[in-house]
């Protein structure tokens, strides 16, 4: 599953077993939190971040509609997303927790509704409503 | 996202978690349903079966090991004045999570709950950070008894003792259900609210248990929270799951999020 996961946001095989490493190594640092229900779950948001910051990292242009909306989403909350839009996103450091990006990858690339993100993250679905509006309106100011 | 009915599509998180058998009765009810006439979803699931096939023919999950283990070690190694412990750490929450790389038997999900919740150094006593609560199950012997381990293989008329370890959690609820859909309450014996757990390394149950001879497997649920909670909701997630599952347990009781759960199974195994 999470092999499967990490080929289908990276779409490519070699960089998406790397990033299943990660994907485990990120578990065993965090292993305590497995105590929850549905660790497969907990598995698929972790893989989803590991290769959301790959694809905010590779440092090249996304080449597809999907791998640009990815690239998007990817490049919204951290620094360093890209040079040009390095102030507004240091701006936005801070302001979004990492789920906000799992969260925009599980409603717009993944197809869940509102409700099955709220599920999947243990938020309401206002939270998850308000996460989606705000990462949107930064997403929008950076890009103007 | 429309499927082929015309409905929402069902997304592949939750197609994964039903191969996983961790969805809830009512996911499990709508996914089956769709899936009697809806062939997109019937292929979907299909691709996802011969996907699992190719990345363990291509024995991905080996290499994967022995790729983890090294790193485990090094930052273990780097982490700890005791690495030992933590590489062993590593091995045991390994030793289960590779599989799901590729996805994986209902079975290995079952015992996530168990494994990650027994990570304990074995000779010192020593408690280490991460520690959660956890299930522990005695069997009666000639000579006195033998600790079981998870998925161990156990028969009808064996007796058997249950222990819980709180990890800092104050109350709890143990029950289990069995292949024929028998539930089984161990802890609190009666009562409406979850009862007051004690602090130990290992506390056990007032009450021994013969096995019956319910079919395939045996499966101890341990729901604890630091709140007083009502049993209830569990007692009914039990019966509703129990009534679902024959051949294989649920992973996990479908229980409020605040909850949480570890679990400890018993394989049946018949005399000839």
């Amino acid at each position: 599953m999470v092999l499967r996961r990490c080929r289908q946001l990276l779409r490519n095989g070699d960089e998406a077993a790397d990033a299943c490493q990660d994907v485990f190594l990120r578990l065993l640092e965090n292993r305590g939190r497995l105590y929850a229900g549905h660790p497969s779950s907990l598995l698929y948001r972790i893989a989803t971040n590991v290769c959301l910051n790959r694809i905010r990292d590779r440092g090249r242009q996304p080449e597809t509609p999907d791998e640009e909306l990815l690239y998007r989403i990817a490049s919204a909350e951290t620094p360093g997303g890209g040079s040009d839009a390095r102030l507004l996103l240091d701006r936005l450091f801070g302001r979004h927790p990492e789920s906000s990006r799992t969260i925009a990858v599980l409603h717009f690339v993944d197809g869940l509704t509102l409700e099955q993100v709220a599920v999947e993250t243990g938020l309401s679905v206002s939270g998850v409503r308000k996460r989606l509006r705000r990462l949107r309106r930064d997403v929008a100011e950076m890009e103007r | 996202m429309k499927s082929d009915s015309g409905k929402a599509a069902i997304p592949d998180l939750l197609l994964e978690r039903y191969r996983l058998n961790e969805v809830s009765p009512a996911e499990r009810t709508e996914i089956e349903h769709r899936l009697r006439d809806d062939e997109t979803l019937r292929r979907r699931l299909d691709e996802i079966e011969r996907s699992d096939e190719a990345i363990r023919a291509m024995d991905f999950t080996a290499s994967l090991a022995a790729q983890l283990q090294g790193r485990a070690a090094l930052n273990a190694a780097h982490d700890r004045p005791h690495p030992g412990a933590n590489s062993g750490a590593a091995r045991r929450v390994l030793r289960w999570a590779l599989p799901l790389a590729v996805g994986v038997t209902a079975m290995v999900v079952v015992v996530i709950g168990s494994r990650t919740g027994s990570l304990r150094p074995g000779s010192t006593g020593e408690r280490i950070k991460g520690l959660r609560p956890s299930l522990s199950v005695f069997r009666q012997t000639p000579q006195g008894s033998e600790a079981l381990t998870d998925g161990v293989a156990a028969r009808p008329g064996d007796v058997v003792r249950v222990a819980y370890q709180a990890a800092g959690q104050s109350y709890g609820v143990i029950v289990s259900i069995d292949g024929r859909g028998g539930v089984t309450m161990h802890l609190p014996a009666t009562g409406r609210e979850a009862a007051r757990l004690r602090s130990g390394d290992r506390v056990l149950l007032d009450q021994a248990y013969k096995l019956d001879d319910a079919p395939r497997w045996e499966c101890f649920y341990f729901v604890t929270a630091r709140e007083p909670f009502d049993m209830q909701p569990v007692v009914e997630a039990a019966k509703r799951e129990a009534a679902l599952h024959r051949t294989s347990p649920p992973a996990t009781l479908p229980l409020s999020r605040g909850l949480g759960q570890s679990t400890f199974v018993l394989r049946k195994e018949h005399r000839p």
